[in-house]
């Protein structure tokens, strides 16, 4: 009896916003369990992504420990001026800038030529074996990489360095070179993650239609021509949505490989804005300093993306919006 | 009650994995009523992220030890450390200030700083001291270098002639670390040459930073010439802290820097000697001076505090009184014992003060189960006269024994025994890095120092060094070492 009231009364006094919320209300309860599988993902990104962006406002106080971030003491943007007016600065900004081009131009086009060298691969179980050999190395962290490459290249006992002593006589200290830093940094970086870059295309090439092969063929159109025609215009969107990513983390240069590869010999060339932060954010407890360079980072790299993606829209791609 | 400790240890120590076998812990646990959670790492640079990523993370231990470089001031100012004073007196701490620090050197520690850091007890004697391969300097009829010159003479000839005798050009003079390729190091005799000694320090009434002296100009150009002429272990500048033991102990260099007691002695296991011998039985190395009779460092001051957690303190006090017991329990003759030599009738005998070691038993009990003592000795130093302890090592050789007589003759200046800090919203970090950026440049680009000065005058304005060392200065005048 009370149920049956209650019901009754329910559905006529909601009856009005209901009529308005209908199409959503309908949308989300033919839908619910994609919706709820939706939620720890929405969570996720609350919880671990936007929550913590309120940690920013650090960037404007002068963050003391012991404070917490809302008892610290405000600073307007007296944390930017300290950043920009550090002597260190500008070289700091050329170096990240370069390393990351030199990464975006050495990096991507490899990923891509070795993603195009195998899909022209017929015999299956050889495609196979040169996926993994060179998936393999992405594995390993960028500590043993730099074990492998102090190995190699130590002045004293490295390989390289010991051959090339019984060579000519004369001893190199590559390690410590700053005109190779830069291209060590690219070839650790290459032998390491081009195997897995690959794969990505590799998935893109695999989405082309088998037709137009072969409609091209029929046409006369050769191994090159096909190349230029299908193949490449298939992964364009792949490669340009890539780039787009990428240009947005150009002030990213890379911190947990040259972490390690640093030395003070290098430090003119390879000192990026990320080992700094680490230096005076972790090392000094200026977190608001590491804060405030962290944001100018983040507001960078999002007019970057914006405006990569307009242009990719221009020239006819079809961007990441 | 469950309490928490971030300790330092030697890179290769680790607590035994069966903690039934740690019998330090177990002693701790049981006297006092607590549930120990001990972490450790290595002193350095890491040791402090470890610890300030924690605190970050509000999630500080309730006692660590501080291995920064600037003795823990920068987390005072940050507000995380317990103020001291209520915990740490005299009376709450009789073995602490009866045996190893008295009340003034903590009052020069604290220097104008509230008390929130207190020193560890520390080694006072000085054990700096360069090591040489005797059995070198034999083979090739020479003799031990009292100068720099026969020094310079004597790296030569482990470069050329061949001291091995294995007919190969694989061998150096002098190996040292330039802590995986961020500096030139103290390490170099050179520094000595020219005057400047290991440290800072107050000389004629002025404050002189070592590093980065008008001096280095000499030094630089001192140390660009051994290198030029190839005498050192060309991968000294990459070698880890601790690399170039290894090199030494594999014959690839006959002299390195030693700073520690036990650095090349029979009785230790794992030194320089002991390993050396390995591979070459014949092996030989003895302390000396390449100065001849000039001071190779300053008086030794506290270095690393202990601190407590602010918000322990504030949330549940008890713990720090607890932890402070404990502490002065290690600092007591009773735990000294146990956490240096082991237990009693197990791993050494006592008549009196007569302590008699037993090595099979603590090789077993001890070294074997990754030389956990280690983790445990953190708040003493290895010194048991300060208890008038006279301590039998039955592997302590006659060599061992000359060993310390020879570091025992090497001279130390008087330091200023006080924590220096920087002034408030100064980037050491960037200031320190820059010079030594700069330093391994003049002597791997420019070959020369003649234009340190040039740099240091850099150093002074732009990254405003002279107002470091202006503040360094005031500071010692508060406390009266500069008048």
């Amino acid at each position: 009896m009370k149920t049956e009231n209650g019901i009754a009364a329910g559905t006529s006094g909601a009856k009005g916003i209901n009529r308005r919320l209908q199409p959503i209300g309908r949308d989300l309860l033919r839908n619910r369990w994609l919706y709820l599988m939706m939620v720890p993902g929405l969570l996720y990104y609350m919880i671990y992504h936007y929550v913590p962006m309120g940690g920013l406002i650090i960037a404007f106080k002068d963050y003391n420990m012991g404070d917490g971030i809302w008892g610290s003491r405000w600073t307007g943007f007296d944390n930017f001026v300290t950043v920009f007016s550090s002597p260190d600065f500008p070289q700091l900004l050329r170096n990240t800038l370069l390393i990351s081009v030199y990464r975006i131009v050495f990096n991507m086009v490899p990923d891509l030529l070795l993603a195009l060298m195998l899909n022209e691969i017929r015999a299956q179980w050889f495609k196979r074996i040169v996926q993994s050999v060179t998936y393999g190395p992405y594995f390993l962290s960028w500590v043993i990489v730099y074990g492998l490459v102090f190995s190699f290249l130590a002045p004293d006992s490295g390989l390289i360095s010991t051959g090339w002593r019984e060579l000519t006589g004369q001893s190199i200290s590559l390690l410590t070179d700053k005109a190779f830093f830069r291209p060590l940094l690219l070839i650790t970086d290459f032998w390491k993650n081009t195997g897995f870059g690959a794969i990505i295309y590799l998935a893109a090439l695999s989405s082309i239609n088998k037709e137009l092969y072969e409609a091209a063929v029929v046409d006369g159109a050769g191994r090159w021509r096909q190349l230029w025609n299908i193949t490449l215009p298939g992964v364009r969107d792949v490669f340009i949505l890539l780039l787009i990513l990428r240009v947005g983390t150009i002030l990213d240069a890379g911190f947990e490989q040259i972490y390690i590869f640093l030395n003070a010999r290098v430090t003119e060339v390879g000192d990026i804005i990320d080992t700094w932060v680490f230096r005076r954010g972790l090392e000094q407890l200026d977190f608001s300093v590491a804060t405030a360079v962290g944001f100018f980072k983040s507001v960078i790299g999002f007019i970057l993306v914006l405006s990569a993606n307009r242009l990719a829209k221009k020239f006819g791609g079809s961007g990441i919006w | 009650m469950s309490l928490s400790f971030f300790l330092d240890a030697g890179l290769s120590s680790a607590l035994p994995s069966d903690a039934s076998k740690d019998f330090v812990k177990q002693a701790i646990e049981e006297k006092f009523n607590v549930e120990l959670n001990v972490q450790y790492m290595a002193g350095g640079q890491d040791h402090v992220n470890k610890i300030n990523t924690l605190i970050a993370a509000n999630d500080a231990p309730d006692m660590w030890k501080d291995t920064s470089a600037d003795g823990g001031l920068k987390l005072a100012t940050q507000n995380v450390l317990a103020d001291l004073t209520p915990f740490v007196t005299e009376a709450s701490m009789p073995n602490y200030f009866k045996y190893w620090i008295t009340p003034q050197e903590l009052k020069y520690f604290q220097g104008i700083h509230p008390f929130m850091r207190a020193a560890v007890p520390y080694e006072k004697r000085a054990y700096r001291a360069y090591y040489i391969r005797e059995d070198w300097l034999k083979n090739l009829g020479l003799e031990v270098p009292d100068t720099y010159e026969e020094y310079l003479q004597v790296l030569r000839a482990f470069r050329n002639n061949d001291p091995d005798g294995n007919g190969k050009k694989d061998t150096y003079g002098f190996t040292t670390t330039g802590d995986s390729g961020k500096q030139l190091g103290l390490d170099w005799p050179e520094y000595m040459k020219n005057g400047l000694v290991f440290a800072s320090r107050v000389e004629d009434n002025k404050f002189v930073d070592t590093q980065t002296d008008l001096r280095m100009e000499g030094v630089i150009n001192d140390i660009v010439k051994v290198n030029e002429e190839d005498l050192v272990d060309p991968d000294w500048f990459l070698n880890k802290i601790g690399q170039q033991t290894e090199k030494a102990a594999q014959g690839k260099a006959g002299v390195v820097l030693g700073t520690t007691m036990t650095f090349a002695l029979d009785s230790n296991p794992t030194s320089l000697q002991s390993m050396t011998k390995q591979l070459f039985p014949e092996a030989n190395w003895i302390a000396f001076n390449p100065l001849g009779d000039k001071p190779l460092q300053t008086m030794l001051s506290p270095g690393n505090p202990f601190v407590f957690s602010k918000k322990t303190a504030e949330n549940n006090p008890e713990k720090i009184k607890r932890t402070v017991q404990i502490l002065d329990w290690l600092a007591s003759p009773e735990g000294f014992l146990l956490t240096h030599y082991g237990v009693e009738g197990k791993h050494y005998t006592r008549e009196g003060n007569t302590i008699t070691l037993k090595p099979e038993a603590y090789q077993a009990d001890i070294v074997d189960q990754g030389n956990f003592l280690d983790v445990w000795d953190f708040f003493t130093p290895n010194n048991p006269t300060v208890f008038g302890f006279e301590v039998i090592d039955p592997t302590m050789s006659d060599r061992d024994r000359q060993i310390l007589a020879s570091i025992a003759q090497i001279p130390t200046l008087p330091g200023y025994g006080m924590t220096l800090t920087a002034p408030e919203g100064f980037d050491l970090a960037s200031f320190r890095n820059k010079q030594k950026e700069w330093q391994v440049k003049l002597v791997f680009e420019d070959k020369s120092g003649s234009k340190w000065p040039e740099y240091r005058e850099k150093l002074m304005t732009e990254y405003k060094g002279q107002l470091l060392f202006d503040t360094y200065e005031s500071q010692l005048k508060q406390v009266g070492v500069i008048k």
